[in-house]
């Protein structure tokens, strides 16, 4: 029996638009998953101290209101401060198709979604990237 | 009103209302048919007898709307009202038996859930207890659940979806309108009587902490230049902060 | 125990539910919200008469004559970047016939927070107009005569403070607060429910919408000190049954407070306004 992935759901931000952070968090816990949902307005700071207390494998953004290119870079900074490279960090919402590039390619992010993207692909693109231990 | 409170004024029976047609119906996939949606539900909302109407823009679940997007949105209801003929007479669909058996099935069941609310204690207790929020994100799930399985068809999403990505150009907002903003706000901050300003928040947080009508304070801190952060932060102070059990 | 137990409804968006191995039976549908359609609707499902359009419940429509009379407002939603931005879009748009104006604050400004603040970094000016002080309120509205044109503000948890500022301007501007109209959002009890822009607990919230809808009586007779949301709550994923039951009953809390506050119930229910969300399902 493999360990559950463990998943931090967070909503950093001003923005209290919860409605798809909520619906992802229900699909992971339903696809087997441990989620933790952080609840709204996190600062990055609270959101990488939560991944790290609660030692979560996958962090997942969920950004509406536009600032996702102030928030996300911090994020992943302070990850590398603290040696969680390892972390995967995936990003759900608004988010233009040039701002999705620059944070995969530069920022490390790796996945973004936009509106529409299906549940069932998120919950397979976790299961391939977390690397389980045996 | 009437029968509740005893009003007697007939203005006080009536219930006006503005409609905005749904930004969460918006897709983010072949953003034209929005248009074609926000004009089904504009239509809906006239025939509902609206008194105000917003219709979305095509890209504005995305970002603010671009102004060829907005005519767009205003365009559709000078259609409705002006070539459709739904404005001819009041409530052209009274009488249809599916929409008044439909209108007297939301009615009661909405009557039961306010039942329910009142056995709770009210609004706020239910809230206290997270029943409205429960009762949404459950909805909100099986809905999600709907349009994954293919149950709910959304156009262009999960059923004649379209291989070209076929994008709108998205409103950016110059980022030198921050800056811009919090320069004049530290000019602000230096010009203004800083006594004035303290006085006016430790008044506020007096009224607030015995009760009183904070509206008269207010006017008055606010043309003392007091800002929007100042006076929330100062209500913070005597009212504390609130987090809600999260709900999923 | 009934609404929640009607979960097992919830089977469908027009769409088919099962289709049965009997060719000649017809898909079962429900509306968008989960109610469940006959295949036909009949004179034995609409019973009795309806009142006249005008006429108590109102079903048929508020007024005799509906849109025969005057069109509905037709009010779109703006406000973008700094005051100055929005004020030239405010003019253009009033300079083109339009006549009532609708204020989209941004995320700082709806949350309390001042364009200098930490967190407001990223958000000034994205979502709609940044509005910290009384000097951005009076660029906001600079040669715009609040005496003639009727604003609607779009805020909710700050909103006894950008009302103040709305009369203050009004004041500066020489116009009377006993003609100035327009409607302010000020709908606590639907941010708890649904969109989640609040800052302190429901009790202290529902005070300050008090003081409001109590000042706005006695004061400024003809704006309509709040706007009972339902959008917000289906925007939420709720269902139309939902957004109706909970708005109402927002609505009823409202007016218990102010009954409570000592307002007699024909000196402020003239003035709740509501607001509602038009979905896909066209019924």
């Amino acid at each position: 029996m493999p360990t559950p992935i463990r998943v931090l759901v967070a909503k950093p931000g001003l923005d209290g638009h919860d409605r798809g952070a909520k619906v992802i968090a229900r699909a992971l816990r339903d696809a087997g998953m441990e989620v933790i949902y952080t609840g709204l307005r996190q600062t990055p700071e609270m959101i990488v101290n939560a991944a790290l207390q609660e030692d979560v494998q996958v962090i997942g953004l969920s950004i509406l209101s536009g600032a996702h290119n102030a928030i996300v870079p911090r994020v992943m900074e302070l990850l590398r401060q603290k040696h969680m490279n390892d972390v995967v960090v995936v990003v759900g919402g608004i988010i233009p198709d040039e701002d999705a590039e620059e944070l995969k390619k530069k920022h490390g992010v790796a996945a973004v979604y936009q509106p529409g993207a299906p549940l069932e692909a998120i919950v397979a693109f976790l299961r391939s990237s977390v690397h389980q231990p045996a | 009103m009437r029968d509740r409170y005893g009003a007697q004024d007939e203005r006080s029976w009536k219930l006006r209302f503005h409609t905005q047609t749904a930004g969460c119906s918006l897709t983010w996939q072949q953003p034209y048919n929005n248009v074609i949606r926000t004009a089904v539900q504009a239509m809906a909302a006239v025939l509902g007898g609206t008194q105000s109407l917003h219709t979305n823009s095509l890209d504005e679940a995305y970002a603010l709307p671009s102004e060829h997007a907005v005519t767009l949105a205003l365009r559709t209801q000078q259609v409705i009202a002006h070539e459709s003929g739904v404005t001819a007479t009041p409530d052209p669909l009274g009488g249809s038996y599916f929409v008044e058996w439909l209108t007297d099935e939301v009615e009661r069941q909405a009557w039961e859930y306010i039942h329910r609310i009142d056995a709770m204690g009210g609004m706020i207790p239910a809230i206290e207890q997270s029943f409205p929020q429960r009762e949404i994100a459950d909805a909100s799930f099986r809905f999600q659940k709907q349009v994954e399985s293919g149950e709910a068809v959304i156009v262009g999403v999960n059923r004649f979806q379209s291989e070209e990505g076929e994008r709108i150009e998205l409103l950016q907002v110059d980022e030198s309108a921050a800056s811009r903003q919090r320069q004049k706000l530290a000019s602000l901050r230096a010009r203004r009587d800083a006594q004035r300003v303290a006085e006016c928040l430790e008044a506020l947080r007096c009224a607030a902490r015995e009760d009183r009508n904070t509206m008269p304070l207010l006017i008055a801190a606010v043309k003392a230049y007091v800002t929007v952060g100042e006076i929330c932060e100062a209500f913070r102070d005597v009212y504390g902060a609130w987090t809600e059990t999260s709900v999923i | 125990m009934t609404v929640n137990d009607n979960s097992q409804v919830y089977n469908g968006t027009m769409t088919a539910m099962k289709r049965s191995a009997d060719a000649n039976t017809m898909r079962q549908v429900s509306t968008l919200s989960g109610i469940p359609v006959k295949t036909v609707y009949t004179s034995e499902d609409a019973a009795g008469t309806l009142p006249e359009p005008g006429e108590f419940p109102y079903t048929r429509g508020i007024h005799r004559t509906m849109y025969q009379g005057r069109l509905w407002t037709m009010r779109q939603f703006s406000g973008f970047a700094t005051p100055e931005e929005t004020n030239a879009r405010y003019r253009y748009l009033l300079s083109q016939g339009q006549t009532g104006l609708s204020v989209a604050f941004d995320l700082p400004t709806l949350m309390g927070v001042d364009s200098d603040h930490p967190t407001a970094e990223g958000e000034v000016g994205k979502c709609g107009v940044a509005i910290s002080s009384l000097e951005d309120m009076e660029t906001l509205f600079d040669g715009i005569p609040l005496g003639d044109v009727t604003v609607s503000m779009t805020i909710n948890s700050p909103a006894p403070v950008l009302f103040a500022m709305y009369l203050a301007v009004a004041e500066k501007q020489g116009a009377d607060w006993g003609r100035i109209s327009g409607t302010l959002q000020n709908d606590m009890l639907k941010e708890y429910i649904a969109q989640k822009e609040y800052l302190y607990p429901p009790r202290p919230s529902m005070k300050l919408v008090t003081d409001v809808i109590e000042f706005a009586a006695r004061h400024v007779p003809k704006f309509n000190p709040v706007s009972i949301s339902g959008y917000h709550i289906r925007e939420a994923g709720s269902t139309a049954v939902q957004e109706l039951a909970f708005t109402l009953r927002d609505g009823i809390e409202y007016a218990d407070w102010a009954l409570a506050r000592g307002l007699s119930i024909d000196e402020f229910a003239p003035r709740l306004s509501f607001f509602f969300n038009s979905h896909n399902d066209f019924f």
